[in-house]
């Protein structure tokens, strides 16, 4: 019928409307920042706005949002990483990964960065403080040596390191928003 | 379609809704139609309509942009055939309580994605009911270009997604604005303009829609 080819207009189908209820839409892009929470998803009970310093502060939420996108994107590189088909060398460039992660975010919040020491604790996240996490990098990465399955231990490997740079990033994106630089002691208390 | 309260509502503003809404009352009038419009919307668009020389045709126009609104369209239907609500182009407790008792709601939409977007909060809430109730609805597209491909667009996508919209559309006219400084509509000053067949075409959809639903409602409950 037309001879333009004209984008979507029409986002939401009434039986979209119908699964999801009275439901508010939930995604937004990332450069859209919401001062307030919307009050229109529940017109019947009243939701009182919860300042959180985030919330309050267009700069600040705005930083955070990169800081999410920069977890988001190493997080995607190591599972890049995690599918070396190479034993050991594929936790240690993760391990390089993430050190590069927390550089990217130490920049972001203007925090001083220092290499050894945050290696140090990257390594200590990854071991120590998470051991469960660890025994499923090690299994993975164990299960490389075994022949036939590569495949799988590949999968599992690449799904573990992207999970395990998400919750780093995560936890360097908390310390750093309550002001605090690369300190050992305060993240390992996490 | 005897005693009916069409509500007129969407949640974006200037999107025709008073334009509609005073269009279709003086039309019924005209055609011998006992019709009364409530003016719900704080920016008193009809109220100010009805204050110029013409004053749309004598049709009723009662101001209540308070939350009761729906109280007075209530009290009002016994008195009229139909009795139109114009409601704030954005969302208030007063459209909802309205869409709460209304027998028919019309949706004026502009055809660009600005319009259908916000368009759709109001479809949402019709959809899954207000008060526990789902009025019967139309979408209408309203300030068309005549013939332009988005208006086709945009047509068919809503339907396609499940959303009912009228065959007759509102084209983008000057006399609508014309008029406007008569405080008459179209209809009023020449019957057989074309903008007067539109409204006339949308009058005759709204009657057959609503007289077909109070005849399901009737069956239903005999």
């Amino acid at each position: 019928m037309n001879k333009k080819k004209f984008p979507k207009a029409v986002l939401r189908t009434a039986e979209q409307m119908r699964e999801a209820g009275a439901a508010p839409r939930s995604e937004s892009p990332d450069n859209v920042i919401e001062m307030v929470p919307k009050s229109e998803a529940a017109p019947t009970t009243t939701i009182a706005a919860q300042p959180t310093a985030a919330s309050t502060d267009p700069a600040m939420a705005l930083r955070r949002r990169q800081a999410v996108a920069i977890v988001e994107r190493y997080a995607n590189y190591s599972a890049i990483g995690g599918a070396l088909p190479v034993p050991l060398a594929n936790a240690a460039a993760i391990t390089a990964l993430l050190v590069r992660m927390v550089k990217s975010l130490s920049d972001l919040y203007g925090v001083p960065f220092e290499r050894t020491r945050t290696r140090s604790i990257v390594i200590a996240l990854m071991g120590g403080a998470l051991p469960t996490g660890f025994a499923t990098i090690a299994t993975s990465t164990i299960s490389l040596f075994v022949p036939g399955v590569n495949v799988l231990g590949l999968a599992v490997s690449s799904v573990t390191s992207g999970a395990y740079a998400r919750s780093i990033g995560q936890l360097f994106i908390e310390h750093f928003e309550n002001g605090a630089a690369v300190d050992f002691r305060s993240i390992i208390k996490r | 379609m005897a005693h009916s309260i069409i509500t007129v509502a969407t949640m974006k503003g200037g999107s025709g809704k008073s334009t509609l809404a005073s269009c279709l009352a003086v039309h019924w009038q005209l055609k011998g139609r006992r019709a009364a419009i409530i003016d719900a919307d704080p920016q008193s668009t009809i109220v100010r309509l009805a204050a110029r020389e013409k004053a749309l045709g004598g049709v009723p126009v009662i101001e209540d942009a308070t939350d009761d609104a729906f109280k007075t369209a209530q009290r009002l239907v016994g008195e009229y055939d139909t009795v139109i609500i114009d409601t704030p182009g954005f969302r208030s407790q007063a459209t909802l309580a309205c869409l709460g008792v209304t027998d028919f709601v019309l949706v004026p939409v502009k055809p660009s994605p600005f319009d259908v977007d916000r368009m759709l909060d109001t479809l949402n809430v019709l959809i899954n009911g207000v008060s526990g109730r789902r009025p019967v609805f139309r979408c209408v597209l309203t300030q068309t270009t005549r013939d332009s491909v988005i208006a086709k667009h945009i047509r068919s996508e809503l339907a396609e997604a499940g959303f009912p919209v009228l065959d007759s559309e509102m084209t983008n006219r000057v006399v609508y604005a014309e008029a406007a400084l008569w405080g008459a509509t179209p209809s009023l000053l020449d019957k057989k303009s074309p903008a007067a067949r539109e409204i006339a075409a949308i009058a005759d959809e709204v009657t057959h829609i609503c007289e077909s639903t109070t005849h399901v409602i009737r069956a239903a409950s005999a």
